[in-house]
């Protein structure tokens, strides 16, 4: 286990020597953020209940969560504040 | 250093920008030190409080969908084009579509293979 964590880890490091840019890799490490932030947040999205009521108070706090972010920048805010609306609706 | 690397750091470090005056190795170095610190920490407190605190916790996943989506907006933020963004969308659903079971991996390669592809093609246009 501990052995082939290190070695899919390791590999990367050997391969790519620091300090020798590669254009291609600069170019993929650029553009993989966005990308697997998108796949995350849809990964995050596919359990949602899209035919009850799960669907309405999901969207109330992503909403929360976006708006915030956008207003404030603060993203501790905008975390605690989307999880707590979300929470509210799924204890009530 | 390689060992300690998990997803929120990484997500860490592609978001924000090293200040000014430090070392950015040594600042990734303890972006990963604290974030290892943090975790054993949360679970040790969390693991011998849990008897003596209890709690509603249920809907409380949803922070990590709020973290991503806060992520996703920095980097639009940063970004600010619209291609990698709607890769990964149009991947993430092929990948939901045909392998719901894989879909981390599968929309992950997808989008890489996609944006290298993309990447060519634009090359080839400039010549």
């Amino acid at each position: 286990m501990a052995i082939s964590t290190y070695l899919t880890r390791l590999t990367p490091f050997l391969m790519f020597t620091p300090g020798k840019e590669n254009a291609k890799l600069n170019f993929v490490a650029k553009n993989t953020p966005p990308m697997v932030m998108m796949i995350l947040v849809i990964y995050m999205l596919k359990e949602v209940d899209y035919l009850s009521t799960e669907i309405f108070y999901t969207l109330f706090a992503l909403a929360v969560t976006v708006g915030l972010q956008i207003l404030k920048r603060n993203a501790l805010l905008s975390i605690v504040s989307g999880t707590i609306v979300y929470m509210f609706f799924v204890q009530m | 250093m390689i060992f300690g690397l998990t997803d929120e750091t990484y997500a860490l470090m592609t978001s924000i920008n090293v200040p000014n005056g430090f070392n950015k190795k040594k600042y990734f170095f303890f972006i990963t030190l604290f974030a290892q610190i943090y975790w054993v920490l949360g679970c040790t407190i969390g693991a011998l409080s849990s008897e003596i605190l209890s709690f509603n916790t249920e809907g409380m996943e949803f922070a990590a969908t709020a973290l991503f989506v806060v992520l996703l907006i920095e980097q639009w933020i940063m970004v600010k084009r619209l291609l990698p963004f709607m890769i990964g969308f149009i991947a993430s659903f092929i990948a939901l579509m045909f392998f719901i079971d894989h879909m981390l991996i599968v929309a992950i390669i997808i989008s890489i293979g996609s944006i290298l592809i993309f990447r060519l093609v634009n090359k080839s246009h400039d010549e």
